[in-house]
């Protein structure tokens, strides 16, 4: 906790020295900048598909056996949240006349999901509430991720309030599990004062 | 794959990449690390438009009550509740210079502290969690309202990403008071 204490002062010191401009910079966007720009169908199907990923994953996970009964409580009401989400924005998608599938993602296509944003956890494979954890870590900063891209293109206000309203809800899922894994330690469970996800 | 869960064991990008904020070579890094920074897009884009000065300079009226709210609250909190309000006063800090810096690049001047700010008379370390639920939930919703006005879409995610990590120090704050952190599906300033 010490080390990570040193961080905040870091930041504080940067800030400082050279203003808060600096510390905004030193977070880079999760998604390739010079791509073209999504359409709002793309955002919002990309988000669906990372929600589906993330509604599967609470589900082995509860399922899993792995999580102490306290943790395993305080997670659960976190998956039906998601399944909020999914709704929402399957609903967005069919506001636009895109069709949006909301059925449970097979494990195979989960896997490939993973694989592609690079997280090194196999969802039949979960054997301990580390493990466990850790996967819906990494999956609540893809969440936030995917809604952080989003925000950049997507065309109306509904549907920026929309992205900006689940992905706060995200970050605080993250901030939620974090604290879990991390007992106490409140510098691990909101380290950085800028929320942008992964890609 | 990045996370923002601090590593437990070697540092991370994200940890080299504040590293060499404190040494003053960021922007180098950054260059080095590939990608574009939020700050780095906001130059090389058009810039938050001038009429949103007034409404940038709304939600830097937020973070200084916020400020404010935590600086005076951490000592009357309980410990470890003191260590969160620790470091979200710090992150109220980072938001209002990154918020004034949004209001130089739209050709503003930001607007500074007000000598001092109506925050009632909070005595005990649960009514200060209370004046900071309420603080941080005006920030939540004010940021909101802006994300969908402000332009361009740079501009929308800088702001979404501190309204997201507000999000997470009302559901710290939440917790503290021992009600539910996460009460929707849906964040809205409002719960």
């Amino acid at each position: 906790m010490g080390r990570l204490r040193t961080r905040r002062e870091i930041v504080a010191g940067a800030m400082g020295v050279a203003g808060a401009g600096t510390v905004a910079a030193v977070f880079a966007e999760p998604a390739a900048a010079d791509t073209a720009p999504l359409t709002d169908a793309q955002a919002l199907s990309n988000a669906l598909e990372v929600e589906r990923l993330v509604v599967l994953a609470y589900r082995r996970v509860l399922a899993s056996g792995a999580l102490a009964a306290d943790i395993e409580r305080a997670i659960a009401p976190y998956l039906n949240q998601e399944i909020e989400h999914v709704s929402a924005v399957a609903a967005a998608l069919a506001a636009m006349g895109v069709r949006a599938d909301t059925s449970a993602l097979s494990l195979d296509a989960a896997g490939d999901l993973l694989s592609k944003h690079n997280i090194p956890v196999s969802l039949t494979g979960l054997h301990s509430q580390n493990d466990a954890m850790r996967l819906l870590v990494d999956l609540e900063s893809l969440a936030e991720g995917v809604y952080f891209t989003a925000l950049k293109t997507l065309s109306t206000q509904p549907l920026q309030r929309l992205a900006a309203q689940i992905m706060a809800c995200e970050a605080q899922h993250w901030t939620a599990v974090s604290g879990l894994r991390n007992p106490g330690e409140y510098v691990k469970a909101v380290p950085w004062p800028f929320v942008t996800g992964s890609s | 794959m990045v996370t923002e869960e601090p590593s437990e064991g070697d540092p991370s990008s994200r940890r080299k990449l504040l590293l060499g904020a404190a040494a003053g070579v960021a922007g180098a890094l950054l260059a080095g690390c590939g990608g574009q920074s939020i700050k780095q897009q906001v130059h090389n884009s058009q810039p938050a438009l001038a009429n949103d000065v007034d409404l940038l300079n709304g939600l830097l009226h937020l973070e200084h009550v916020g400020i404010a709210a935590y600086t005076a609250g951490i000592p009357l909190l309980d410990q470890p509740t003191a260590k969160a309000g620790q470091l979200f006063l710090n992150d109220e800090i980072s938001h209002a210079g990154d918020v004034a810096g949004l209001v130089r690049e739209a050709g503003g001047k930001p607007i500074k502290p007000a000598p001092s700010y109506d925050l009632g008379h909070p005595r005990t370390s649960d009514e200060v969690l209370m004046l900071l639920h309420a603080v941080e939930n005006a920030q939540i919703a004010g940021y909101l309202h802006a994300i969908q006005l402000l332009e361009p879409g740079v501009v929308k995610q800088q702001v979404a990403s501190i309204l997201a990590n507000d999000a997470q120090h009302v559901a710290v704050v939440r917790a503290a008071l021992g009600q539910p952190a996460i009460p929707s599906a849906f964040v809205t300033g409002r719960d």
